[in-house]
């Protein structure tokens, strides 16, 4: 439990990492399991097995081409079905390394829908949730340093997109406590629409980071809310989290999905 | 007759008074070995010679000084030599099972040792570091940005193309693929079914053409993985290099003056680069693991360097004594460890051998070690043959292991190696081994003893004064120094000798020492001397005295007054190791009627040795010549030792066979108070023995126990007389007349003194009564062969007179 610069207590009694067949769980979950290490929260894995793809499989020319092979090969709805279910249990092993090491309470739920709609519609107003990027391909330059915690994000930066509203501050205090748990920095992308703004803006977060005793490693004026110029401020600060403190929830879905569509990391919204 | 030798011919005493000391503290000691002059030019040469084969063999008695005569001649030249390099196994990255050998300058195989420690303990920092940094990570970023920016657009520029003819591009748990779309959903089955079938047909057609480029695409992605990973290992060579290269380079710049060594520091630069993952930090191991494998990280083992010869220490060429040498001990071995239940092995359980330790010197080893090793032997010749130290596995070569194994490169060989042994060794290898004759072409053949002189007598002196300062002894005074001469005449057997095994002189005055320190003296005295030698005597000899007494007690007949014909007493030596005592026996002969036959009853029961055999038949052979030159000779006799039930042998009893046989045939007693010891040619002559000295006291003992009475003594070759060191009780009974030593040269002078009846000449058979031996022997004789031709006549009857016998007179 952490508290607002208000003094308000910011509840989270879960993380919910989304996760489904076309994404690579390392970095999602990693900042999953910081957060949860930091907050004291339960980490909860949230595995979304792609309706499209249930149906997809039951077209009678339905053909699958190997990414591995280049070879096409003929799928049913019941080779899909087996392959989720073994990535289901393959993450379910991953969640349980995660969280051994940090004492975290975790479970891992699995439903059926499109990743971002289902992860949205589980979560709670306690809840924070944490979405994976979906990929074509995945990209890695192998494991990442052994024997860390928060191997993903450790000299890293985690970035906060800052608006001064309550949902914006709450999203800044937890991307500070996410920052401090995995040892990275902190980049404040503040959406103004000029200097003005921006230094007001500026000021007011530094005052809400100030009160946990923290600073800001840079502060980054976003001319727009949009995901395109989000995206490119974050990637200027090689941010390995995104911070999203949200808006309505009834719109979340459909930008989540579009932010998650330009940036190259995963986003944490929350509840 | 003659007469019995003057007590001054029984031994040979050092007078004191000549050396001209008090103590031998006072000359000057003589840290050489005295009277080996043949063996130490032998040596220098030996050494000396710098050509191939010219290795050594140095035989002699033990304790005659040859390790430290050769040891003192090598000290010597490997002082003034320059040290030989240092020798040094590292890791072939190219073939790991064949480790390089490198020379180094000496000393600096440990320095290179260490400054791999150090340039493996730097880049285990140093690449860590560079991996973790911001700018390698950066780097990989910004290649993995660009590839996943090139998948994105390959991949998103087909999706958009389907999506423009309502299809989509789905990812799969394990693929692609692509499905017809309604309203951004994919279509169901029945939605499919419900389309005009030339709609179903055209969807199939565009996705049949789609999943073609996607084909094509997933190829491509393919392709440029690869080249991803590619880029991903140059970045981690360019950055690897950053770390490693100065540190090489700087390593490189003290290696210079040893090309090999910038070669493999170089080989080493592009291993690290290639494999610079083994330096970045990796989890703990978990103990049950970490308990069986080895501490230090097996990966980073290949980086150590194993000096097997380390020349940094000692000046001058090794001197090396190979204690042990069996085949691994001489030329090296390959250890293996196990692990995790197999047997590995690499370069750093390489293990040198003395070979490799005595390369650019010397190596000592005894014969007899080397040639009772298995296979080492033959592993010398093959290094010496091949002029390199090639390591090779013995449980390898015979199939009895089957595991990892290494094939070290050789090393070149140049040492010279001195093998000690015994001379029949060398004989032995001479005649059956075909190689030794050429591997060691020079031979150092040290005496058992040298002449005995003033001179050498001197410095004998100053040896034993050098022994009693290395051996922290009391100072010996003249006495004592004259007492250890006489001791070395006597061991050597000779009284014009001294011996050259002085180890025997060094343990009597190591005794003595304990003995005149007992006793409070401030320097060793004769009578230490001479109480360390009967100490000696005394805990060796239960077996002497056990037989003494037998005869004393006339258990073993002998007897010492009295005469008795056809019985002689003989005179035995039994060696127990390093003792030898004397003892009397009695030899018995009996003579008949027959075919010119001596019986050896010894070598009829296989108790006879061949050379007792062949003084039985010399004497056979001087009786039939001497007396039956022109007749048959008609002899049935029979010889032998009485009271012994183990084998006879040597030929120094031969002269009192023939004297018991003499004495058989002409009926005449022999003295039982002396007892004879020589040995006889066929004509008659008497020629010297061994141990003359153990078997006159051997009868003094027996006689002196029962009571001297003047008549005792002993008959010796006169050759033996300057051989005689007789005990100072036999000395001076022989000069207080109680006891006689006779030298004698031939039989006729034995017989005489045996019988007391002048031996005569064969010749005067028939001229007249037989007053000598000889003339009685001779009628003896012809008698039986006259007995033996009516015995061969037709007709006449055995056991009829023989009626025209002759008979001989008396």
């Amino acid at each position: 439990m952490v508290t607002s610069d208000a003094g308000s207590e910011i509840r989270i009694r879960r993380v919910v990492v989304a996760l489904d067949a076309t994404t690579a769980p390392s970095a999602a979950l990693d900042a999953a399991a910081a957060l949860a290490s930091g907050l004291g929260a339960e980490l909860v894995g949230l595995f979304v097995e792609d309706q499209q793809l249930l149906r997809f499989a039951a077209l009678p020319f339905a053909q699958e081409l190997g990414i591995a092979t280049a070879s096409a090969r003929p799928v049913r709805t019941a080779d899909i079905e087996r392959a989720l279910k073994s990535q289901a249990e393959r993450l379910r092993r991953v969640l349980a390394e995660t969280a051994r090491p940090l004492g975290l309470a975790w479970t891992l739920e699995v439903t059926r829908g499109e990743v971002v709609r289902a992860a949205v519609a589980y979560a709670g107003d306690e809840d924070l949730l944490v979405i994976g990027r979906t990929r074509y391909l995945s990209i890695s330059a192998g494991p990442p340093p052994a024997g860390l915690q928060f191997p993903t994000l450790r000299a890293r930066t985690v970035a906060a997109l800052y608006d001064g509203t309550p949902a914006a501050v709450r999203a800044l205090v937890i991307a500070h406590t996410l920052a401090r748990v995995a040892g990275s920095e902190l980049a404040v992308l503040i959406a103004a629409g000029g200097p003005e703004p921006f230094r007001a803006l500026r000021v007011a977060a530094g005052q809400v980071l100030g009160a946990h005793g923290a600073t800001a490693a840079a502060y980054v004026m976003v001319p727009g809310t949009d995901p395109a110029s989000i995206e490119r401020a974050a990637r200027a600060q090689r941010a390995r989290v995104l911070l999203w403190p949200g808006a309505h929830r009834e719109r979340a879905a459909e930008t989540v999905a579009a932010l998650l569509a330009d940036v190259s990391c995963p986003v944490v919204m929350l509840g | 007759m003659i007469a019995p030798l003057p007590g001054d011919r029984l031994t040979h005493s050092c007078d004191p008074a000549d050396f001209g000391f008090a103590t031998t503290a006072e000359i000057e000691p003589l840290e050489d070995v005295v009277g080996q002059e043949r063996a130490a030019r032998a040596v220098d040469f030996g050494i000396a010679i710098a050509r191939d084969g010219y290795n050594l063999f140095v035989m002699g008695a033990p304790g005659s000084g040859k390790h430290t005569l050769v040891r003192t001649a090598i000290a010597r030249r490997a002082e003034r030599a320059a040290r030989p390099s240092d020798w040094v196994y590292v890791n072939n990255f190219q073939e790991p099972h064949k480790p390089l050998a490198i020379a180094l300058p000496p000393g600096r195989g440990n320095a290179l040792r260490k400054d791999m420690e150090q340039l493996i303990e730097s880049l285990r920092g140093a690449i860590p570091a560079i991996f973790e940094s911001e700018e390698y990570t950066g780097k990989v970023e910004a290649i993995d940005a660009e590839f996943t920016e090139r998948h994105e657009h390959a991949f998103g520029a087909l999706g958009r193309e389907a999506a423009e003819q309502s299809i989509a591009l789905l990812r799969t748990p394990s693929g692609f693929s692509f499905a017809p779309v309604k309203d951004g959903e994919v279509m169901s089955p029945e939605e499919f079914g419900k389309l005009p079938e030339e709609e179903q047909r055209r969807i199939e057609s565009t996705i049949v053409a789609l999943q073609g480029k996607l084909e094509k695409l997933v190829r491509e992605v393919m392709r440029w993985r690869t080249e991803r990973i590619e880029r991903v290992k140059a970045l981690n060579r360019e950055m690897t290099l950053l770390a490693v290269g100065h540190l090489v380079d700087e390593l490189k710049d003290g290696y210079r003056d040893a090309p090999k060594v910038v070669d493999y520091l170089d080989a080493v630069q592009r291993d690290v680069l290639d494999h610079a993952d083994d330096f970045r930090r990796h989890p703990e191991a978990p103990a049950a693991i970490a308990r069986l494998v080895q501490r230090e990280e097996p990966s980073l083992r290949r980086y150590s360097v194993n000096v097997v010869v380390d020349n940094g220490a000692p000046d001058g060429s090794p001197i090396v004594f190979a204690d042990h040498p069996t085949y691994q001990n001489l030329t090296g071995r390959v250890d293996h460890i196990a692990q995790l239940g197999t047997l590995v092995s690499d370069f750093n359980l390489i293990k040198a051998g003395a070979l490799h330790r005595a390369n650019g010197g010397y190596l000592l080893i005894d014969a007899i070690k080397v040639l009772a090793q298995p296979f080492a032997w033959e592993g010398l010749k093959r290094a010496l043959t091949r002029k390199e130290l090639r390591i090779e596995s013995l449980a390898e070569m015979y199939s009895l292991v089957s595991t990892v194994s290494l094939e070290p490169e050789p090393i070149p060989l140049q040492a010279k190696v001195v093998l000690f042994g015994d001379r029949y060794i060398y004989y032995l290898l001479q005649v059956y081994d075909p190689d030794f004759g050429k591997l060691f072409r020079v031979a150092a053949d040290f005496s058992d003893d040298f002449d005995r002189t003033e001179a050498s007598t001197a410095t004998f002196a100053r040896l034993i004064a050098a022994l009693a300062r290395r051996e922290a002894l009391l100072p010996l005074d003249a006495g004592a120094v004259a007492r250890a001469v006489d001791f070395g005449s006597r061991y050597a057997g000779d009284g014009k000798k001294i011996t050259a095994r002085l180890q025997r002189i060094t343990d009597l005055l190591t005794e003595a020492d304990h003995l005149a320190r007992t006793a409070g003296r401030a320097a060793i005295a004769a009578e230490d001397v001479d109480r360390a030698d009967a100490a000696s005597r005394d805990r060796a000899d239960r077996m002497r005295e056990r037989v003494h007494e037998e005869i004393v007690r006339g258990t073993l007949l002998i007897d010492t007054t009295g005469a008795k014909v056809g019985q002689v007493n003989g005179l035995s030596v039994l060696a127990l190791g390093d003792y030898a005592f004397g003892e009397p026996t009695r030899i018995t002969a009996t003579a008949r009627l027959g075919e010119g036959h001596v019986i050896d009853i010894q070598r009829e029961v296989e108790l006879g040795g061949s050379i007792h055999s062949k003084g039985v038949l010399i004497l056979a052979s001087f009786l039939a010549a001497r007396y039956s030159g022109n007749r048959p000779h008609s002899l049935a006799a029979s010889l032998v030792f009485e009271q012994t039930y183990s084998e006879v042998d040597g030929d120094s009893a031969s002269l009192a066979e023939l004297c018991a046989l003499l004495s058989a045939l002409a009926g005449l007693p022999v003295r039982q108070s002396l007892a004879v010891t020589g040995s006889i040619n066929q004509l008659g002559e008497v020629q010297p023995i061994g141990a003359v000295n153990e078997k006159i006291e051997g009868f003094f003992d027996v006689c002196n126990a029962r009571g001297l009475t003047g008549d005792q003594g002993v008959l010796i070759p006169a050759a033996n007389v300057d051989h005689l060191m007789l005990r100072e009780d036999v000395v001076a009974a022989a000069r207080e007349g109680r006891f006689r030593v006779y030298a004698v040269t031939n039989v006729d002078e034995a017989i005489e003194l045996l019988t007391g009846v002048p031996a005569g000449s064969p010749d005067m058979v028939g001229e007249g009564p037989q007053a000598t031996v000889n003339g009685r022997v001779a009628v003896r004789l012809r008698e039986f062969s006259t007995a033996r031709r009516s015995w061969a006549r037709p007709g006449v009857r055995p056991g009829a007179p023989d009626t025209t016998r002759r008979h001989g007179g008396d």
